[in-house]
């Protein structure tokens, strides 16, 4: 039961965490393009966590889990859900403190409610990303990951990223009080028709979770795969991490759909992540190389920056 | 002097508080006699989510600078002399003086503070506190801790100290609750510490929190009209995730006690952290407790929150369970083909079918449990390992497979070995109650054991990714336990050959003693409460591998090195003397011959041939009939007199080959009698004759 400054539909929710962000100073962006597993996967947080540049960026990702899709029939699991995703970088002291003001903001206090920071590892094989921090409890439901950044691509964030990733369709049940997601209001039209989360996402639900475990054809997909993963390798020799990262994202998917199909063997699975993991780690090498080339440009502080790129001279070499 | 010292954190893992706790005290103590000052007379560590500390009283001042003289070797000593006492005082050889005919040195010693020696010291144990994991938050520090370190407070007898950690300094400050007293406070002195805290809703000692957990739960589960399910393991983690408990229960749906009691706990304890409640005869109840770490407004609300939680979950749970039950577990063997069991070592399929050969070869090898009905458990063993139970919940392994059997008609027996061939789950864990259970998890262990030993991934120093010893532990207490006779070596071997269709695992002899010595390793432990080591050293390697016969002649070994020490070290002494003879005269290539007794002319050698063939007798009694050891120990002992005029009265060495040869062949006789109840070249014998 929040209190009454919560928010009562899905977008009102969406809308306090954009202004509560933006206030902090966080620019807020958008979703990426691609199909993508979690905000984690969007370039805005993978690359830009990379290297000595300072990043405050906020959006909502529409995350795709193929494996997680249910026919529209289960009310807590969807193939798609939405993420709001936080990164700041670097790690501000009080990010804690940020933190729980973001749920005062969405009506969540501690006078009210069981808030507690329990122990999480967070770890992506197909990115070589991990971290360490915490899942956000509030009375008993993960409400946020909240994770300091160590490594991406299996390079050592200096400095550390604190990222937030708050799961909307949890917090959202949780603020409507609904048991079951497809009744969560999305808004109410002026005329006072409420649209729901069944009338914007539950067809989609069902035909995504039908091509997902039924209608795809692997051998396509994995033509794909190949195919991403050679256009991928090739954009890297050509020294372009923006656009070969978007085709490491496309194998990602292609291997979750995949995955999903089960028409990878488990003995052929980690084959692949290894294929995705490797990647990742060279766009975000390349992507480093090439910020450390253009010397950090937006690091203020031109001494820091100096002594920095001096730790990336290896990378930079022709 | 009194130390107060605390380190502020984000919360840090529930898991790690404790063995922090325990490694502080040692490392301090140990850092302070290094230096030269003694240690802390009294010393209380606390950890909390969001802090790790202690106070130490009666600490020394220290010492001041001193100026020493001490006296060395005599004034005519050697230069080397000189020399040598001059490096082990630190003073330089011209400055040492000569007086009453010695030489003296005038040493001098650094006076030393524990006020200036204490932040450094604080210093080092931020740095090495060991944590299962640890990570970086500052931008430019390289310092690393289990969560980001917020606030340091250090203070002797009141006086703060300097201490610098990644990018935060000391203050003689602290901080209470994260949401009840959020403010600063000053560092309270040593001996207020833990009840200051507690006014700022902090409960610092770990033991008291962990009561006032119970406490709450237990109150919150009379309310729910039952007794929280005992759970040991559940409270630690709960104590390490509050400052302050407040319990709250709450209840769910009475459909979902049709779920397994397994399954209803695991959704509760495994990922809520929530108490399951049962009534006064162990039954749950549709009630369970959760543990805030604030006390909030009005418990209601965060009661719905709980339940709305757990209701997903157990829906989640009841989908499962219902469509796991729409086929029976028999079906699933076939899907356990598409299940790699590990990398290198096929399929669970392939695993499940080894493990029914090996069951049956225990089974007949003990002639205990029915075959017929081992022969299925072994088959249906690791079919609940595909049922989504299982895949939601690993630690379901077993118990599943159990209540899916049952359902669908299994004996009982079968059924339950399904369970309870995975214990003991650890070194703490009960046994299984029935032979078909026992025998299938030892053929599990001997199928891990032989298999990733054989793809060469045996544990080395303290990496143990695959439980290897758990597993070799496991083994040895279940076949001791339930009294199984069979010779593992054997067993090992049969292991093998099962893998002779995979290239990726050796065939070599070797290999089977490699698991061996793992196993003799895990056994030596096993018994080291029950014998000394040298004993377990000599019983273990005499080359039989029946364990339930090894641990007869152990006790047996130390009985009786109990009951007459001095006696029986003489005549292990003795046989020690012959086993050396033997094998001076295998190096010195002394073909061994057999025994010629008309060779035998002299009293003493005649005497102990008699002897010999007279405890021969008692001895393989006691291997063969009784396995009273005691018995085949007096014979040693009873030997004594004639060994002893043997080696009086005859020179085993003789310059004339036949006879030599001959009275070797003797004490080679008399050693293969004795040989097998241990090895007594591995004794340590205090005196030795």
């Amino acid at each position: 039961m929040p209190n009454a400054t919560a928010p009562t539909d899905f977008q009102g929710l969406l809308l306090a965490l954009q202004t509560y962000w933006a206030k902090y100073g966080c620019a807020l962006m958008q979703g990426y393009d691609l199909e993508v597993g979690a905000g984690t996967m969007n370039p805005a947080t993978f690359l830009r966590v990379l290297g000595p540049e300072p990043w405050n960026v906020a959006y909502v990702e529409p995350s795709r889990r193929p494996a997680d899709g249910r026919f529209g029939e289960n009310p807590n699991r969807l193939h798609q859900h939405h993420q709001y995703q936080v990164i700041l970088q670097p790690a501000p002291t009080d990010v804690q403190d940020l933190y729980l003001g973001s749920l005062r903001a969405i009506g969540i206090t501690s006078d009210d409610h069981d808030l507690r920071f329990v122990e999480d590892d967070w770890e992506s094989p197909t990115l070589g990303a991990w971290g360490l921090g915490w899942e956000v409890w509030c009375d008993g439901m993960e409400v946020t990951q909240f994770t300091y950044f160590q490594q991406a691509g299996g390079f050592e964030c200096r400095p550390v990223a604190a990222e937030l990733t708050y799961g909307l369709e949890r917090i959202a049940m949780y603020l409507q009080s609904k048991d079951n997601l497809y009744d969560l209001v999305w808004c109410t039209y002026p005329d006072g028709t409420r649209l729901t989360y069944r009338d914007v996402f539950w067809q989609n639900e069902l035909e995504q979770s039908k091509y997902s475990f039924q209608a795809s054809d692997p051998e396509l997909l994995f033509k794909l795969f190949a195919q991403y993963e050679g256009e991928c390798r090739q954009l890297v020799e050509k020294k372009l991490p923006l656009p070969a990262y978007d085709y490491c994202l496309k194998c990602s998917h292609a291997f979750n759909l995949l995955d999903a199909r089960g028409a990878i063997s488990v003995t052929e699975r980690q084959g692949y992540i290894l294929r995705v993991r490797k990647l990742a780690h060279d766009c975000a090498g390349l992507y480093l190389a090439t910020r450390a080339r253009m010397g950090f440009p937006s690091l203020k502080d031109r001494a820091l920056a100096d002594k920095e790129l001096s730790r990336y001279a290896e990378l930079v070499k022709p | 002097m009194n130390l107060v010292f605390e380190i502020g954190t984000e919360e840090l893992p529930s898991s790690f508080q404790k063995p922090a706790l325990e490694w502080m005290q040692s490392f301090f103590n140990e850092e302070l006699g290094k230096l030269g000052l003694t240690g802390a007379q009294q010393f209380e560590a606390f950890a909390t989510p969001r802090r790790l500390a202690f106070i130490a009283t009666g600490l020394p001042e220290g010492f001041h600078d001193e100026t020493q003289e001490i006296s060395g070797p005599p004034a005519q000593a050697p230069a080397k002399a000189r020399e040598g006492f001059a490096r082990k005082m630190g003073v330089a050889v011209e400055s040492l003086r000569e007086k009453d005919g010695r030489l003296w040195a005038t040493v001098f010693k650094k006076g030393m503070s524990t006020l200036d020696v204490l932040p450094g010291l604080l210093e080092r144990m931020i740095r090495s506190i060991p944590f299962r994991k640890s990570m970086r938050w500052d931008s430019l520090e390289t310092d690393a801790f289990a969560r980001p370190v917020h606030w340091i407070a250090a203070a002797l007898d009141g006086k703060p100290l300097a201490v610098k950690f990644a990018d935060v300094s000391s203050a003689p400050t602290t901080r209470g609750h994260r949401f009840h007293d959020p403010e600063t406070y000053p560092l309270p002195a040593a001996d207020q510490y833990a009840a200051a805290l507690a006014k700022h809703h902090v409960i610092a000692r770990w033991e008291e929190r962990k009561a006032a957990v119970e406490k709450e739960v237990a109150r919150a589960a009379r309310e729910a009209g039952g007794v929280p399910r005992p759970d040991d393991e559940l409270l630690e983690t709960v104590t390490g995730l509050v400052e302050e408990p407040s319990a709250v229960a709450g209840s769910f749906d009475q459909e979902f006690l049709q779920l397994p009691p397994e399954v209803l706990v695991s959704e509760m304890r495994g990922h809520q952290k929530y108490f399951a409640v049962q009534d006064d005869k162990g039954a749950l109840l549709s009630s369970f407790v959760a543990v805030s770490n604030t006390k909030v407004r009005d418990p209601a609300v965060s009661r719905k929150g709980y339940e709305r939680v757990l209701r997903a979950r157990l829906s989640d749970g009841k989908f499962f369970f219902d469509e796991d039950r729409k086929v029976p577990l028999a079906s699933r063997v076939e899907k356990l083909s598409r299940r790699t069991f590990l990398q290198g070592l096929g399929t669970e399929k392939e695993r499940a079918d080894r493990l029914r050969e090996l069951a049956l070869w225990l089974q007949g090898a003990t002639g205990r449990g029915d075959a017929k009905q081992l022969s299925q458990a072994a088959e249906l063993c690791k079919a609940d390992l595909t049922t989504g139970m299982v895949g939601e919940f690993p630690e379901l392994q077993g118990a599943m497979g159990r209540v899916y059997a049952l359902n669908d008609g299994v004996a009982p027996e079968v059924a339950d070995a399904l369970f309870e061939h995975y214990l003991p789950r650890g070194a703490e864990d009960r046994l299984p109650q029935g032979d078909l259970g026992a025998l299938l998890g030892m053929a599990d262990r001997i199928d891990q054991l032989v298999g990733i030993f054989g793809i060469g991934k045996e544990p080395s120093g303290t990496a143990d990714p695959y439980g290897l010893r758990r597993a070799a532990l496991g083994l040895l207490r279940l076949t001791l336990a339930r009294q199984y006779r069979f010779d593992l070596y054997q067993a090992l071997r049969h292991a093998q050959q099962l893998h002779a269709g995979n290239p990726k695992v050796s065939q070599e002899p070797a290999l089977l003693e490699k698991i061996w010595g793992f196993l003799l390793g895990r056994l030596e432990v096993q018994l080291r409460d029950r014998a000394q080591p040298d004993s377990i050293q000599a019983v273990l390697h005499t080359g039989a591998h029946e364990l339930v016969a090894l641990e007869k002649r152990l006790l047996a070994l130390h009985a009786v090195r109990e009951k007459s020490q001095a006696q029986f070290e003489a005549t292990a002494a003795a046989f020690k003397r012959i086993a050396n003879i033997l094998s001076q005269a295998a190096q010195k290539k002394i073909a061994a011959v057999g025994l010629q007794k008309e060779l035998l002319r002299t009293p003493a050698e005649q005497a102990l041939l008699a002897a010999l063939e007279r405890s021969r007798k008692q001895v393989s009694r006691a291997f063969e009939e009784t396995e009273e050891y005691a018995d085949a120990y007096a014979a040693l002992a009873s030997l004594r007199p004639e060994v002893d005029q043997f080696f009086d009265e005859v020179m085993v060495m003789d310059p004339d080959p036949a006879q030599r040869d001959n009275r070797l062949a003797l004490l080679r006789a008399l050693h293969e009698v004795f040989a097998p109840l241990a090895d007594f070249s591995r004794l340590q014998l205090t005196k030795s004759s």
